[in-house]
């Protein structure tokens, strides 16, 4: 069994009468990206916060490479790296400059720390901007760098909060391959987010939060296999014979296993399956015999997922 | 305190003192123009018609003004930076990231503080020395003074910036509080001269203190002034709890 970087215990945050965190228990593996997925005010960043010492938990445990956060706090913070959800910029500082007085409390020597905030820079291919200060970056920019502060202690552990959101899909890519570079660097790494395909793309287990409880948990395939009917195939039909031709593929399917369900429609027939494999079986059958107009093949979401789990949509 | 706590105070000064000396061109005008303007308006504007027996007006405000200077240049820049650093860049949560505790972040605005208050007292001593003529008794008593009183104002202006969340409030109290500890705390005209119920509760504040010790070290008056140091270090060491319990309890919730 891999070794828990972090554990959480039956964690419950208060705020007033509010529970923000209710009682959430998981574990990640060194060495793994975790995915904490979830809608708006899930309880994501009050986990994190709790993990990084910024917050105190209203009872329960958590344990960072072994030590109590609330007991070694110190300890834990050296462990841990942190990209909070707020940039938290200085802003009468250029960016080099925030990345040398943050890493100054870690105890550097300075000549140790020039040499990393320049490593951080050119990591997070921000060298020449150095002078600039962060509001004059953009926003794919200002999330790479706030990555790169927080791999500046070179610490195990590292704490992305929501690293993609607000950015174009294009931005997000490469953010994303930023996150893939840290765990190739052995880092493990937990992230928050409210996108399901940055869940299913970057994690090798997510656990889906909603209302400060933890609804589901396991690896992305894991968890659409909660989903009965695991892959959708829509097709369509010429419109003219609708109604004779759906009710014989019905009939043809009805003997291949693996096929979960038939519904007919107005303009062609939807067939839900177990996998992959039985895919082609029932394609063979319907292509060979009738004429088609269209196919649509659809894999579940994590968003088919959180539906399925809660009855909302995520957003 | 252990080296990785030194280091995390040095750090916090560090930064503080870079502040600092980026905008010297404005703290410069600060340190030399705002107390000589008091010394000009009040010592020899109106001081000409303020009879203090033995000595000048001048020389009598020269001490008072002295910790003026200390109380602007602790409390202001302390507050004001410490609440930059909480609301606006934010970047206190993030020194709080760093394997810090909240007693050190305090420690190390308060030794900026006292740094700032130093630095404008020594200009504003050799202005005085060598514009005016006048000085300040025995320099080593003095800076004791100085080092105790601009710690109990930083304190004071970390407990207080902490403890409000806005800083219309802070201007608030700034001016309700802080400022007429000038008016009152014995700077411009002797305690004794104040109504007689409000002599032992003006008596009891540091800064008063403080300015009755100076103003015996600049005029070498036969005044024991070890207890009244000795008061100003207990008023800063419980202010200094203080402000740190406020700061652990409003930023780490
Ligand atoms: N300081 C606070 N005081 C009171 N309530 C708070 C505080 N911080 C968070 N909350 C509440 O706790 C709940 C969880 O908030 P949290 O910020 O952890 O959500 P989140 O999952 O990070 O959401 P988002 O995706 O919007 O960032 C919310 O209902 C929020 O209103
Ligand atoms: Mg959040």
């Amino acid at each position: 069994m891999s070794l828990a970087m972090i554990e959480v215990k039956d964690l419950v945050k208060n705020y007033g009468k509010h529970t923000a965190v209710d009682g959430i228990n998981f574990r990640v593996r060194k060495g793994e990206i975790f995915g904490f997925l979830g809608p708006n005010g899930a309880g994501k960043t009050t986990t994190l916060n709790i993990l990084a010492g910024l917050s105190l938990p209203s009872s329960g445990v958590a344990t960072i490479a072994g030590l109590d956060i609330t007991k070694h706090p110190i300890g834990c913070k050296k462990r841990l790296g942190i990209a909070t959800q707020d940039a938290n910029f200085d802003h009468h500082l250029n960016i080099k400059d925030n990345l040398y007085y943050q890493g100054l409390l870690y105890g550097l020597s300075r000549k140790e720390l020039k040499i990393r905030v320049e490593a951080a820079l050119s990591w997070a291919k921000l060298g020449k901007y150095r002078k600039k200060h962060f509001h004059q970056l953009s926003g794919g920019m200002q999330r790479r760098l706030v990555v790169a502060r927080a791999m500046l202690s070179d610490p195990e552990i590292i704490l992305l909060d929501e690293p993609t959101t607000g950015l174009d899909p294009q931005s997000r890519r490469q953010v994303w391959d930023y996150i893939k570079d840290l765990k190739e660097k052995g880092k493990t790494v937990l992230l928050t987010t409210h996108y399901m395909e940055e869940a299913d793309v970057l994690c090798d287990r997510i656990s889906i939060i909603d209302n400060g409880r933890i609804i589901a948990c396991g690896t992305p395939d894991e968890l659409k296999k909660v989903l009965n009917n695991d892959i959708v195939i829509d097709i369509a039909l010429d419109p003219a014979v609708v109604n004779v031709v759906n009710r014989h593929i019905e009939k043809d399917l009805r003997n291949i296993s693996g096929v979960n369900y038939i519904k007919r429609s107005d303009n062609g027939i939807r067939i839900g399956v177990g996998d992959d494999a039985v895919i082609e079986q029932v394609l063979n059958s319907i292509i060979t015999k009738y004429k088609i107009s269209g196919i649509n093949i659809i894999h579940p979401t994590l968003e088919d997922v959180f539906l399925h789990l809660t009855g909302r949509e995520m957003r | 305190m252990n080296t990785r706590a030194i280091k995390v105070v040095l750090a916090i000064w560090e930064r503080e003192m870079y502040e600092y000396l980026n905008n010297l061109h404005i703290n410069a005008m600060r340190l030399a123009v705002e107390p000589m303007l008091f010394i000009f308006i009040f010592g020899m504007g109106l001081g000409n018609r303020v009879d203090m027996g033995d000595v000048s007006y001048v020389e009598f405000l020269a001490p008072g003004i002295l910790f003026m200077v200390v109380t602007n240049n602790s409390y202001m820049t302390t507050s004001m930076r410490l609440m930059i650093a909480r609301d606006w860049d934010k970047t206190l949560v993030n020194a709080l990231t760093a394997p810090v505790k909240p007693f050190e972040i305090v420690l190390g605005y308060i030794l900026a503080g006292v740094t700032q208050a130093l630095a404008a007292s020594v200009i504003f001593i050799l202005l005085m020395r060598y514009l005016l003529g006048i000085s300040f008794g025995c320099i080593p008593w003095l800076v004791l003074f100085i080092v105790a009183i601009a710690a109990f104002f930083s304190s004071l202006g970390v407990a207080i910036a902490m403890w409000l969340d806005n800083p219309h409030h802070l201007m608030v109290v700034t001016s309700l509080v802080v400022m007429p500890m000038s008016f009152f705390c014995g700077i411009f005209m002797p305690v004794a001269d104040l109504p007689e119920w409000m002599q032992p509760v003006i008596g009891a504040i540091p800064l008063t203190k403080a300015v009755e010790g100076a103003r015996a070290i600049a005029l070498a008056t036969n005044i024991d002034i070890l207890p009244n140091l000795a008061y100003i270090i207990i008023f800063t060491i419980a202010v200094f709890f203080v402000s740190v319990y406020v700061f652990k309890k409003k930023i780490i919730i």
